[in-house]
């Protein structure tokens, strides 16, 4: 199919996953937040630096704003214009990729991001305050809605592969980011945890964190009661039969490109296909010992990195404006990403006066 | 005037319907030629299904049928840009329920004369691309030719598959008070509307399914097969199955829809200019498995657009080095480069001589009585005659850059007059045609006569294909001349029939 | 003479940039009873394959494109040239319709009415060769050579106003009074063997100058306004002509990316003999 298409269809999925992570994440601090003002009084401010640390926006945030707080977060991360991953830009740009490849997906998938972009640029940031409950609801009900229509709208084509891709990309991406950030905050070394009024706290913290992932009755059904760190790490990074933990996505996200290139086990067509053959692979036989051993921060690290290289090997092999033949291998030589934003300029040569 | 006679037609003189809708129509035959009531009174006899049927019909069958024609549009998602209104926003294109008839000998006499005119003029444009001939015989002042904007020296001397330049082309026809069928204009870069007459079709078989069985209609829905095989007939010589595909400017384009209509009817590809890359001379399209080359390409952007090293060097539509790959023969573009020339208000005025230059035939459709301002003695006459005379624009299209005589003011006249004293070759007049008036539905509950024209669809590769009937276009709105889509006209359903 | 032309051109980008899509017309012309091109080389940097083909007004254009990321495009003509002193008398029936293309305005050749003024000075006299002449000295006298204040863009009317340019402009304002006094006038691209400002042949440009029909008696003459000598001679080497700088680039192209270009020339033009 054509690169452009692909790539739209990429991103569009790419996005609309993101946006929801953000909301699914923000809805569960707001939760948590009530949740831990009954139990003891916490500054509250230390709640809210976790959703920009998850973002990797902080240095971005504090140029903007002078305090951590529901509304400056809230403000940041769901409406702000001067973020290219707040809510409302995510949604605009998987708008716009849609948009752009209007004729490849169903009207139905298209009047219904139409109608979550509407509903974003509607409302506002007091609605938001008022009944952040609601409006999370939404935003997720519309990524389900959108989802499920895919699913049953868009034909099992190359495009669809592509979907699938970006999702789940995004989806391990989120997930990576957010146990590393949380993780490192309620470090069960950490001496407070020893304190019962403390100790119940983290117990709350690390249900949050399942929520975030919608993961906690799922979680239940496998380790019963047991809220234990290692168990809800190996949850939500190993769990092959959970949607919506690493492994599965990966796992997902592998399908998808297999499907495309004919890559199977043991065979991979391209360097994408090796790339997350072997992080799949390195998966299936990771235990939480091993990635204790390595330093959980570390190791989840090197996924972030992992799933970045296989995103511009991604762009480069399908989607780049050259095909791997002559594109050069060194990286440093071939060109930017340059998405819907902007870049593809077209330019005329100067010319010399005679 | 009609009533008597409509009335008589019928055996059951007090079906209630009648009387809502033919019985008050005003044909006004005295000033008028109207397409479904002669000028004795009487309905003309291939109408006489058509009124027989909706004498069955009250307004509530006629809202019903509405109702199943713009959910029909509304799904298919037809819509059109209408530029210069505040919003730009896409509307659905109005339709009219009551279909435009032309009995078969009537078609056949329109058949043969646009074929003579689509093939002089195919001969003409071969010709001033190659050894100029009319012109060193000053049959067409060259001046002409070299100073219109659309002549295009890049393809002087190239000799594009089988001689044809123009592949997709669109005659727009209208008929005067004596019900002559004229040459309004030729349409020879990129005509639109063949998807409007497609939906049409489809909209009106499922609307009135026994009228539509009652008649014989020569059908049109093969339209994307035969422009697809005009297509591939054209391609460069290569031995595969050519690689055709629509090159469209993208959705903000007016005519997207249309674009993206045909290319998904022929099961080729849609792309824009970003899809497309020329490397080495040879034409391909970027895709997820690596570059594919391209032999055919239907082009619905505008030469000036294509590309941007020989053309317009801002041009974000086109493809850098297409032009030369065509020139070499390595990728085929339909309609040609440089066909605009042909197309000219002003060339217009010269089609019967150039008929009778290649073909040594004189017209079989005549062209509207037409003035050139350029000749000094035109532009008298023009000038002074400002009040009852049509005067356009040579370049511009959609009716936009024209005076309508009787419907402007004096200010208007001597505004007109100074533009066109300042640029004299740009400017052609044209009598005021009464143009011919079809009963056309006002809200679905009155029927009042409307202007129409007629753009047929004639396709031209190995030979030459003509597909019965075409879009008749209506000025919906009341005592309006001006049928173009850009500026709120509407179309009608085209049905040709064999008795 | 026997001349040989070194003629580069470089792009600079500062950031990797692709789909560079260039037109050269660099090729001497080879003028029947005049100039010859006994040798032309073309050669490309990162390489690329060339194609060439033959314009509207007989120049020999070459083109080529460059698909993967770049950082730089190099362009060296090399050619040799054997030229001949123009002919005293060409009786040259030349075709009407051509001529019409060098009778009228183009895009960077205008009648406004500052150059009809400055025509009428010429209006006077019959001979189209006398006339070309006078036209040419006057220019040459009054207006002055400065690179810098006009650009590649500049038409006859913005020169006339400013009194200054280059070359290019100089040849645009006498192709405009020439065919403002109906006399056909076309530019013409090339090189001028020791015009450049250096000792040793060595200049950052090419040079332009004009062709004037003077009749079938004169044919096309060639005169250089914005030289004292006036008329051209064997010094000069033609690549070819049009009717403005806009039909003759030597280098046009396109590319994209997002980078911003930095444009080198150098041309050196040395003698065989």
């Amino acid at each position: 199919m054509l690169s452009r298409v692909a790539e739209s269809l990429f991103w569009m999925s790419r996005y609309f996953e993101r946006a929801e992570n953000t909301a699914r994440f923000l809805d569960v601090n707001f939760n948590l937040l009530l949740d831990l003002n009954r139990i003891a009084t916490l500054e509250s401010s230390n709640c809210w630096i976790a959703p920009i640390l998850v973002s990797s926006e902080k240095a971005c945030f504090e140029g903007q704003y002078n305090e951590y707080s529901a509304q400056t977060v809230t403000d940041y991360l769901v409406f702000s214009r001067n973020n290219p991953n707040s809510i409302r830009s995510c949604i605009s740009l998987a708008r716009e990729n849609a948009r752009s490849v209007i004729e490849s997906i169903s009207s139905e998938m298209w009047e219904q991001i139409n109608n979550l972009y509407h509903f974003l640029q509607s409302v506002t940031p007091q609605q938001v305050q008022g009944d952040p409950y609601s409006f999370y609801k939404e935003i997720k009900n519309a990524s389900h809605l959108f989802q499920g229509i895919t699913d049953n709208t868009f034909s099992r084509t190359e495009g669809w592969d592509f979907i699938q891709i970006g999702k789940y990309l995004e989806r391990a991406d989120n997930a990576a980011r957010l146990i590393d950030v949380k993780y490192h905050m309620l470090n069960p070394e950490n001496e407070r945890a020893l304190d019962p009024v403390h100790g119940s706290v983290e117990i709350i913290q690390w249900m949050a964190v399942l929520k975030s992932c919608s993961a906690l009755e799922a979680f239940r059904k496998v380790y019963l009661s047991k809220i234990d760190p290692d168990n809800i790490l190996r949850f939500l990074v190993l769990e092959r039969t959970f949607p919506r933990s690493i492994a599965f996505s990966i796992c997902s996200a592998q399908e998808a490109l297999w499907a495309i290139s004919g890559s199977t086990r043991n065979r991979y067509a391209n360097n994408v296909d090796r790339l997350i053959g072997k992080m799949e692979s390195e998966l299936s036989y990771t235990s939480v010992e091993d990635m204790h051993y390595k330093g959980l921060h570390e190791y989840l690290k090197e996924l972030e990195n992992g799933l970045m290289r296989i995103g511009e090997q991604i762009h480069l092999l399908y989607f780049a404006y050259h095909t791997p033949k002559i594109e050069p291998s060194d990286l440093s030589d071939s060109l930017p990403f340059t998405g819907l934003g902007g870049g593809r300029a077209g330019w005329s040569q100067s010319q010399q006066q005679q | 005037m009609g009533l008597e006679a409509v009335a008589a037609l019928l055996e059951n003189e007090d079906i209630p319907g009648m009387s809502e809708f033919f019985g008050c129509y005003d044909a006004d035959v005295d000033h008028f030629f109207d397409e479904v009531i002669a000028e004795e009174g009487t309905p003309r006899p291939h109408y006489d299904k058509l009124l027989e049927r909706f004498a069955e019909f009250s307004a509530d069958d006629i809202r019903a049928r509405r109702e199943i024609v713009n959910i029909f549009f509304r799904n298919q998602g037809i819509t059109f840009t209408v530029y210069g209104v505040e919003e730009g926003i896409e509307r659905i294109f109005p339709f009219d329920l009551i279909p435009r008839v032309i009995p078969s000998t009537e078609w056949s006499m329109i058949e043969r004369g646009l074929e003579q005119r689509i093939t002089a003029l195919n001969l003409f444009l071969h010709d001033i691309y190659h050894d100029q001939k009319i012109l060193k015989d000053k049959v067409v002042p060259p001046e002409l030719v070299l100073g219109s904007e659309h002549f295009r020296r890049e393809f002087v001397g190239v000799d594009p598959p089988r001689g044809v330049y123009i592949h997709v082309t669109g005659s727009d026809l209208i008929r005067g008070r004596d019900g002559r069928y004229m040459v309004l204009e030729d349409n020879l870069r990129t005509p639109s509307g063949a998807s409007y007459m497609l939906q049409n079709r489809q909209a009106m078989k499922r609307a009135f399914p026994v009228l539509f069985d009652k008649y014989n209609v020569r059908p049109i829905e093969n339209y994307p097969q035969e422009l697809l095989r005009t297509l591939q007939e054209v391609a460069p010589s290569s031995g595969h199955d050519p690689n055709v595909m629509v090159l469209t400017p993208g959705i903000y384009n007016s005519a997207y829809f249309e674009h993206s209509f045909l290319a998904r009817q022929m099961g080729v590809e849609l792309t824009e200019g970003r899809d497309l890359v020329v490397n080495n001379n040879k034409v391909y399209t970027r895709t997820t498995n690596g570059l594919q080359r391209v032999d055919v390409i239907y082009r619905r952007i505008d030469d000036a657009f294509l590309d941007p090293l020989v053309f317009r060097q801002d041009s974000t539509l086109g493809v850098a080095g297409i032009i030369n790959a065509y020139r070499k023969g390595n990728v085929t573009l339909a309609n040609a480069i440089g066909t605009g020339v042909a197309d000219d208000k002003v060339i217009y005025s010269f089609v019967p001589a150039i008929i009778k230059y290649y073909l040594g035939e004189d017209p079989l459709l005549d062209n509207v009585p037409t003035w050139l301002a350029s000749k000094p003695d035109d532009l008298k006459y023009i000038l002074e005659h400002l009040g009852s005379l049509v005067v356009k624009s040579a370049n511009e299209s959609g009716g936009y850059g024209m005076l309508v005589g009787p419907a402007s003011t004096l200010r208007e006249q001597e505004e007109f007059a100074e533009r066109i004293v300042a640029n004299p070759r740009n400017y052609i007049a044209q009598p005021t045609i009464s143009l011919s008036r079809h009963p056309s539905f006002s809200h679905d509950t009155d029927l009042y006569g409307c202007h129409i024209d007629l753009r047929p669809y004639v396709l031209y590769g190995e030979k030459m294909t003509i597909l019965p009937g075409g879009l008749t276009r209506v000025a919906l709105k009341k005592g309006s001349l001006v049928v173009n889509s850009s500026q709120g006209g509407g179309s009608k359903d085209t049905w040709v029939v064999d008795e | 003479m026997i001349l040989k032309v070194e003629h580069t051109t470089l792009f600079q980008y500062d950031a990797p940039i692709y789909e560079t899509a260039t037109e050269v017309r660099l090729h001497p012309a080879s003028v029947m009873g005049g100039q010859q091109c006994v040798n032309f080389n073309l050669e490309l940097q990162p390489e690329a394959s060339f194609f060439d083909y033959t314009d509207f007004y007989g120049n020999k254009v070459h083109h080529f494109n460059i698909l993967q990321s770049h950082r730089d495009v190099e362009i060296v003509a090399t050619s040799v040239v054997e030229t001949a002193p123009p002919a005293n008398k060409e009786s040259l029936c030349e075709n009407e319709i051509y001529l019409m293309d060098f009778s009228g305005q183009s895009r960077y050749v205008h009648f406004d009415p500052a150059l009809t003024r400055f025509a009428d000075e010429f209006r006077e006299c019959n001979n189209a060769l006398e006339q070309a002449t006078a036209v040419c000295r006057h220019i040459n006298t009054i207006f002055e050579y400065e690179p810098g204040v006009t650009d590649v863009h500049s038409t006859s009317a913005v020169v006339i106003a400013l009194g200054r340019g280059v070359c290019q402009d100089f040849a645009h304002v006498m192709i405009a009074v020439c065919r403002n006094l109906g006399i056909p006038a076309r530019y013409v691209s090339g090189y001028l063997y020791g015009g450049g400002s250096t000792p040793d042949g060595q200049d950052e440009a090419s040079h332009a100058w004009c062709e004037v029909f003077c009749g079938p008696q004169y044919g096309w003459r060639g005169f250089d306004p914005t030289h004292k000598t006036l008329f051209v001679d064997e010094r000069y080497i033609k690549i070819g002509s049009g009717r403005d700088y806009a039909d003759v680039p030597p280098v046009r192209g396109t590319w994209k990316g997002v980078a911003s270009e930095q444009l080198s020339v150098s041309v050196r033009v040395s003698s065989l003999e």
